[in-house]
């Protein structure tokens, strides 16, 4: 029951979105602004943890946004509307990595950030402290193993979805997302006895 | 997802196999695997707490500015959209025009040419026309026409006001309070007090925040320059810009941005402590300039200008020994500089190198020579520089030793 419960909620947030959607394509600014609101969060998060910077969080959410805006009457409803949305998040993502690599590297201030925390975590094991320092060692691994692992605990896809987004083979997704779960233990094993 | 060889380690399948990515089948081998194997089983372990951890990861809030940035960029666009229709038909006639005018060119010139070639048949000499007639368009526009250049051309107006978003509290652009965004325009003071701090957007190029108790001015804002001014309080600059296009003036220097994201804090005296995080910032008043880079300090006082920059990771003698020689009055140069170079670390390369440029009251070059060998063991100069030429304030070879070695 609770399974077919959940379906149908599906097809309603489906049903609805799809009228958004078409709505937007119409050039509705008030249907654009419902579709900017149910999905701001995670791409912002998404991209807070992959340049481990709020500013060009922003800048990224930013981008991704207009360019939904300028392409949606591209979007024919073959496909997911959110695999077609985080390929335009991971693809900004990267865009805005090589734009900036040679001013500020990415993940740059975050680790600074990191080395200052890891001395008061031991007398602050808040929730919120371990979740920053996740996000702050995330932000500093390679960036073809952060956004497996963004897309998949920021907006719980499935290595079928990741690999669709990133134009890569679900293979190739466990694989990156074996290697990011080792990292981060690497990085935070201290923090193991806490979690 | 299907899994073949599970006689061999199953150590890149973990992941898959506690995300329940695996078939039935693949996840029974997985597990019996597991059972038997010290190694993948070890491996599993580390598998399941880098798991754990990034389960911790939680999706964050976007900022409410967001929207209104959006909104503003959206905007842009459509105004620079909708004009295509119009454009279209200009572009019309502009070609049409431009083909007259072509075509009567062509005319005109091979009019010339023939009036050359009788002039020459005739052995007259040809005089370029001088005009000294305005132009039509000079004629009805007495004002210069104001024209739009590159980014590396003169300076352009951009838009003259910055979007502030109040973070907490109450900020006041002038006498106006800030409840959730408002703009700051060119010569206007952004305020807080003890329980307000704000967002501030510089123009295209980055962010600032204020925190509380500080008061910054907008001074200019233009394509080659953004300009504010901090009288007092603390700021967050984080820019993503080409270098030298964002300057903070504080009373007692001025803070050029070279790529960068830092804080600056100017106390109620007008003295600066300017401290990067990422990138370089320059710090500069009265001809002394300062190169600051992230994870360096630098701290500027009212009267006596730019100090030497250091580590922020520097012990506190090395700390206190350098604020004595960059403010206090009256001290022995000699002996600060002495124990300065005692305890130097490597990375105090930087500040010794900054100290070799300094002008001291007395003795100058016996201390630049002191300076200059604690710094040639710690970081050798190259080809080029020698002990002569430093010791005589030779710029050429200071700039070398920094690009080489220093930097």
């Amino acid at each position: 029951m609770e399974s077919a419960a959940v379906m149908i909620h599906d097809d309603f947030v489906r049903q609805n979105r799809d009228h958004v959607i078409a709505a937007c394509q119409q050039g509705d600014r008030e249907a654009f602004r419902l579709l900017f609101e149910a999905h701001k969060d995670r791409v912002y998060a998404i991209a807070l943890h992959y340049s481990g910077n709020d500013a060009m969080a922003q800048d990224i959410a930013q981008q991704v946004f207009l360019k939904l805006m300028t392409n949606i009457k591209q979007f024919n409803f073959q496909s997911e509307f959110t695999t077609w949305l985080y390929r335009m998040v991971a693809n900004t993502c990267f865009d805005e990595q090589r734009r900036w690599r040679k001013l500020i590297p990415f993940g740059d201030v975050t680790e600074v950030r990191a080395m200052r925390t890891t001395e008061n975590i031991e007398a602050n094991y808040t929730r919120l402290e371990i979740s920053e320092n996740v996000g702050l060692a995330i932000s500093s691994l390679k960036p073809k193993l952060r956004m497996p692992i963004l897309l998949k605990y920021i907006e719980g896809m499935s290595y079928e979805e990741i690999a669709l987004v990133l134009g890569c083979s679900a293979g190739t997704v466990a694989s990156r997302l074996n290697r990011g779960h080792k990292a981060l233990a690497q990085k935070l094993g201290h923090l193991r006895k806490v979690l | 997802m299907r899994v073949s060889l599970f006689r061999k380690h199953v150590t890149k399948y973990l992941s898959a196999y506690c995300h329940g990515e695996l078939t039935g089948e693949a996840a029974q081998q997985v597990q019996a695997h597991l059972a038997i194997c010290d190694r993948c089983k070890k491996e599993y372990d580390t598998i399941t707490v880098g798991i754990k951890l990034a389960e911790q990861l939680h999706v964050v809030s976007a900022p409410a500015l967001l929207w209104s940035g959006m909104s503003e960029k959206l905007d842009a666009s459509k105004k620079q959209n909708r004009p295509w229709t119009v454009w279209k038909y200009a572009l019309a006639c502009t070609a049409i025009v431009f083909v007259g005018l072509s075509g009567w060119f062509v005319v005109n010139r091979n009019q010339e040419k023939k009036v050359q070639v009788v002039a020459q048949r005739n052995h007259e000499p040809v005089t370029p026309e001088l005009s000294v007639t305005p132009s039509p368009a000079e004629k009805n526009n007495p004002l210069p026409i104001p024209t739009t250049k590159s980014k590396r051309g003169r300076a352009v107006q951009s838009d003259l006001t910055w979007e502030v978003a109040s973070l907490t509290g109450a900020p006041r652009i002038g006498d106006a309070e800030i409840k959730d965004t408002g703009k700051l325009g060119v010569g206007e003071w952004l305020e807080t007090d003890n329980v307000s701090s704000a967002k501030i957007k510089v123009a295209e190029i980055g962010y600032v925040d204020i925190d509380p108790n500080s008061r910054v001015r907008l001074v200019r804002t233009e394509t080659t320059e953004h300009r504010i001014s901090l009288a007092k309080g603390k700021l967050s600059a984080l820019i993503l810009a080409p270098p030298r296009l964002f300057i903070v003036d504080t009373p007692s220097a001025t803070a050029v941005d070279l790529g960068c994201a830092y804080t600056l804090e100017v106390d109620e005296f007008g003295a600066s402590l300017l401290h990067v995080t990422s990138g370089w910032v320059s710090l500069m008043r009265n001809g002394r300039e300062s190169f600051i880079p992230a994870g360096a300090v630098c701290a500027t006082q009212k009267g006596s200008g730019v100090g030497t920059p250091y580590f922020a990771d520097a012990s506190a003698e090395f700390k206190a020994a350098l604020n004595s020689l960059d403010f206090e009055k009256g001290v022995n140069v000699g002996k600060v500089i002495s124990l300065l170079l005692a305890i130097a670390r490597n990375e105090d390369a930087l500040t010794l190198w900054h100290l070799l440029g300094r002008r001291f009251q007395a003795q100058t070059a016996d201390i630049r020579g002191q300076i200059y060998d604690r710094l040639v063991e710690l970081a050798a100069p190259p080809a080029g520089v020698t002990r002569a030429g430093i010791l005589k304030g030779n710029q050429k070879m200071l700039n070398l030793w920094w690009e080489d070695k220093i930097r």
